[in-house]
């Protein structure tokens, strides 16, 4: 295991620090951290950054805002079919991504006989180029990937919610809560744990994703869905930059490493909290 | 004033509108793929035309298996796939097993380094593999993208067996103990079945997950090693986009159709493998 | 304080009748157990008091008021739950203050009424807790405590101590009718445990199948038993019962002896009852019902003599240590006015 990730991870390292290109490849020039200087004074490098933290933060808080949403329908007291529900409400997580990118793309944006438009078309909005416009096509890209992600959340929360006892419910009706102070007070601080392991799994897999977009709109119109993964597929594979793709890619480690401190610590801290 | 009974069972019929929009949100994309391909041209039509099926063929299928060479990819996805199973079950099950049994603080250690393997993005692992591959003569072949999925996987099995294992009381263990069990029987004849259902789950999300895959896939399969999800993007970019839709969605219903079937057929699996260890983080 | 009385209180759910025609009075300040064997409809019913279940028919009022369509919180009650309903994320001063802090009842009203009700339950030390830090017993005291702080009509309890080990049972027993003395609220208790029943009851309510089989003060279901139910439910050892049929000079039991019948019973002949005779009613003599003695058990402060009479078992409760041992014939004589009449098919009291 360690092998399998560990020699390319510190391959990457090298290189990262390196100059390599594929067409000149046995000429590599050690650079130090230089990569790491030009990587951050690229304004193209920003912008993918900037780009890649809206997308994330965007899936994250639309995963757990439906996620808790679709669960607390799903719990509620005389809800029918649950097991139906279940198995339907899981497919988008397991359909292939890049299948689900394209049909997004060519059945639910697009422009002329779209499913979003027609639908906005009922309403009488106008017919808009969603993938095609640099204002909406971030927007679009986020949609169709919390799409993607949101049964992981719904599903995670419901299996909390399941267990919380029945007489926690009854004991707040009588104590005088009405719907949404039961939910304030007592079901959202028993749901925190579970909370934070949705946002932290949802934040990965949107950090990384590459699948989802590169068959939306393959990092465009400009560059205005290019992020981070989209950037180093780029720069390593269509301008040969071997070197500045696996920087751009290990700026992306470090950021996770934090993210992963930050993480682990906040959960140590909760478990403390708790015994 | 509608009295309070009413007022409950509009609630109760509220609750099952709205979840059956978000029914609606869910399955959308997959059954526009599905109108879509089964409509002889499904260019500029509306949704609804394509829903009612208002031009029906099959005809986009037979398109799709030829000139999308269906055959090719599909073979690399199915033994891809399926020896990432397989090697992972071998390995992860036994290591696992052998981890939940360790001392707590050696555990804890490896547990945690897992865990942050999780945290890495593919696309840092792709690029040095890449050039590893182009160097060891691997490039373009099936080994190399399967040691590519299992770069992920193993982290994922292990961190997911754990967890099982460690749910499996300890009196179990001893009672078996007592029954005279060698500890090839404790591993084989109780933990193993006991874990049996975590087992099945695990082994149907490393096939799907792998059968998704994508961004190894396009860095590593040469064009020997490509799996449909490489085999329909190039697909895409084959054809003249927008003609053809019908026969894109075709394909795509096509690859998806095996992740579909599991998920309907084994989503009591499923659920259980995803919210896996949501508590224990 | 209010009195509660239930009129003809009927619940189903689906197709399935749980309770049938419940009525019940309750006074001010009266306590009152509900006992009845598992699935019997104690729980439905006092989740139909408090306003958690809607009653299917009938009326349940507080105070004289009708509240069938009154909200729990609104109908000023408060109740201890089986396993404590606690929030595991409060703790148990907050747990307390969580009824009145919806109310909006000031901050520093809250913590004055919090530490009142933790004085008189001793719970003053670990009111920062949570529950998962606290005892069982404290748990349990807390549940109280958050009943309380309310100050409310009727208090409700489920099977409060039923996750409690045998000894703090009789210790927190003691304790909730020591409350219940101080507060004097109208109480409405459910158990299953005939002797928390017996030992806290002012009214008892018996209930089986979702029917109330008997209502009375403890010694009343003790000493006259409405039906064959409560005479076998209330009282440990259980009540010997026997099916005999009444002869021209008493009763003739199944092995063919004869006992006298009381004046109150039936005279009609060959009509067919049940004979029920309470094991302390049953004492040793040279003559009467010829039993052979099974087994003898000692609880140390009494001897119970399981003995055969053909192929029945009767229980007999003597009071001081006996040398008697299996395979013996003893002769046994019912106590004089002591003895249960029921009739067999309905299972009424006869006498
Ligand atoms: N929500 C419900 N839906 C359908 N049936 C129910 C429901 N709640 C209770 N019942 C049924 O009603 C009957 C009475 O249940 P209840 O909980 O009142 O019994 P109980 O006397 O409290 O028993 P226990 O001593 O075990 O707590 C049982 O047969 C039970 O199966
Ligand atoms: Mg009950």
């Amino acid at each position: 295991m360690l092998v399998i990730v560990g020699v390319p991870l510190a391959l990457g390292f090298r290189y990262s620090m390196h100059r390599v290109f594929l067409y000149d490849f046995n000429n590599q020039i050690f650079k130090g951290l230089d990569n790491y200087a030009y990587a951050l004074s690229d304004p193209l490098f920003i912008k993918a950054l900037n780009t890649t933290i809206i997308f994330t933060l965007g899936c994250v808080a639309t995963g757990i805002l439906f996620g808790l949403l679709v669960a607390f329908l799903l719990n509620s007291r005389k809800v029918r079919w649950r097991p139906f529900w279940v198995s339907l409400f899981l497919i988008p997580f397991v359909m292939t991504p890049v299948v689900g990118g394209i049909a997004w793309r060519f059945f639910m944006w697009q422009q002329e006989f779209g499913v979003i438009n027609a639908i906005g078309g009922i309403f009488g909005a106008d017919a808009r180029y969603w993938l095609l416009d640099r204002e909406t096509a971030l927007f679009a890209s986020i949609v169709s990937n919390s799409w993607h992600l949101t049964p992981l959340s719904i599903l995670v929360f419901y299996a909390a919610l399941s267990t919380i006892p029945d007489e926690l419910y009854d004991a707040s009706h009588i104590d005088g809560a009405g719907p949404f102070q039961t939910l304030w007070y007592v079901v959202l601080p028993l749901l925190r744990p579970h909370v934070l392991f949705v946002s932290v799994i949802l934040l990965t897999s949107a950090f990384r994703e590459f699948d989802m977009i590169w068959a939306l709109t393959g990092g465009g119109p400009g560059r205005s869905t290019t992020v981070l993964s989209i950037l180093a597929y780029n720069r390593g594979i269509a301008n040969q930059d071997m070197g500045m793709a696996n920087t751009i890619a290990f700026t992306m480690f470090a950021i996770m490493a934090v993210v992963a401190w930050i993480y682990i610590t906040i959960y140590r801290r909760m478990l403390e909290k708790s015994t | 004033m509608i009295s309070p009974k009413a007022r409950k069972r509009i609630q109760v019929f509220l609750i099952h509108v709205l979840l059956a929009i978000w029914l609606v949100i869910s399955v959308l994309p997959p059954i526009m793929l599905l109108a879509a391909s089964l409509n002889a041209s499904a260019l500029f039509r509306s949704p609804w035309d394509l829903l009612l099926l208002r031009d029906f063929s099959i005809e986009n299928y037979t398109t799709a298996f030829v000139a999308g060479d269906f055959w090719f990819f599909f073979a690399n996805s199915l033994i891809i796939s399926t020896a990432s199973v397989i090697i992972v079950l071998v390995t992860c099950v036994p290591m696992a097993y052998g981890l939940s049994t360790i001392s707590d603080r050696a555990r804890n250690a490896i547990s945690f380094g897992i865990l942050a393997m999780r945290f890495i993005p593919y696309v840092v692992l792709a690029l040095p593999l890449f050039l590893l591959f182009v160097n060891l003569g691997l490039a373009g072949s099936r080994v190399g993208l399967l040691l590519a999925h299992l770069a992920i996987h193993i982290p994922f099995a292990t961190w997911m067996l754990v967890g099982f294992f460690d749910a499996v009381p300890r009196e179990l263990e001893e009672s078996g103990i007592i029954d005279g069990c060698n500890a090839w029987n404790l591993f084989w004849d109780i933990a193993v079945p006991v874990v049996r259902s975590g087992i099945v789950a695990l082994a149907i999300l490393v096939f799907i997950m792998s059968w998704n895959e994508y961004l190894f896939a396009l860095f590593l399969a040469g064009s020997n090693a490509q799996p449909l999800t490489v085999g329909i993007t190039r697909f895409l970019g084959g054809i003249e986009s927008g003609a053809q839709y019908g026969v894109i969605a075709a394909y795509s219903v096509l690859v998806i159709l095996p992740v579909i079937v599991f998920s309907l057929v084994a989503n009591r699996y499923i659920v259980s493998g995803m919210t896996a260890g949501a508590v224990k983080g | 304080m209010a009195s509660l009385d239930l009129k003809h209180v009927g619940k189903s759910f689906g197709a399935a009748a749980v309770l049938h025609d419940v009525e019940i009075e309750i006074g001010d300040g009266e306590f009152v157990v509900l006992v009845g064997p598992s699935g019997c409809g104690k729980s439905t019913l006092l989740r139909v008091i408090a306003g958690l279940e809607e009653a299917t028919s009938g009326q349940v009022l507080i105070g004289g008021e009708e509240v069938n369509d009154v909200h729990p919180k609104d109908r000023d009650i408060a109740m201890v739950f089986q396993n404590y309903g606690l929030y595991p994320h409060m703790t148990a001063a907050r747990n307390m203050g969580f009824a009145l802090k919806l109310q909006g009842t000031a901050r520093a009203e809250i913590r004055s009424k919090i530490e009142a009700a933790a004085e008189i339950l001793g719970l003053s030390s670990l009111l920062d807790r949570f529950p998962r830090q606290l005892s069982g017993g404290q748990r349990q005291r807390v549940a109280m405590g958050r009943a309380i702080v309310r100050n409310p009509k009727i208090f409700l309890f489920d099977e409060p101590l039923s996750n409690l080990d045998a000894k703090l049972r009789v210790q927190m027993r003691s304790e909730i009718r020591a409350l219940h003395q101080e507060l004097s609220a109208t109480t409405v208790y459910v158990t299953h445990d005939q002797i928390e029943a017996m030992t806290m009851a002012d009214k008892i309510v018996a209930m089986l199948d979702g029917y109330v089989m008997q209502i009375g003060s403890p010694l009343d279901l003790y000493d006259r038993p409405a039906n064959t139910f409560v005479a076998s439910f209330i009282g440990s050892p259980a009540m010997n019962l026997l099916d005999a049929t009444v002869v021209h000079d008493g009763l003739s039991l199944p092995t063919n002896q004869v006992i006298a019948v009381p004046e109150s019973g039936p005279h009609e002949s060959h009509r067919e009852i049940v004979l029920g005779i309470r094991p302390e009613d049953l004492i040793l003599s040279d003559a009467g019902l010829g039993l052979v003695v099974k087994a003898v058990e000692h609880t140390g402060s009494e001897t119970h003599v399981l003995a055969g009479l053909g192929e029945h078992t009767l229980t007999v409760l003597l009071r001081e240590r006996t040398s008697l041992a299996p395979g013996q014939n003893i002769k046994v004589m019912p106590r004089e006015g002591r003895i249960h009449l029921f009739d067999q098919q309905t299972g009424k009291r006869l006498n």
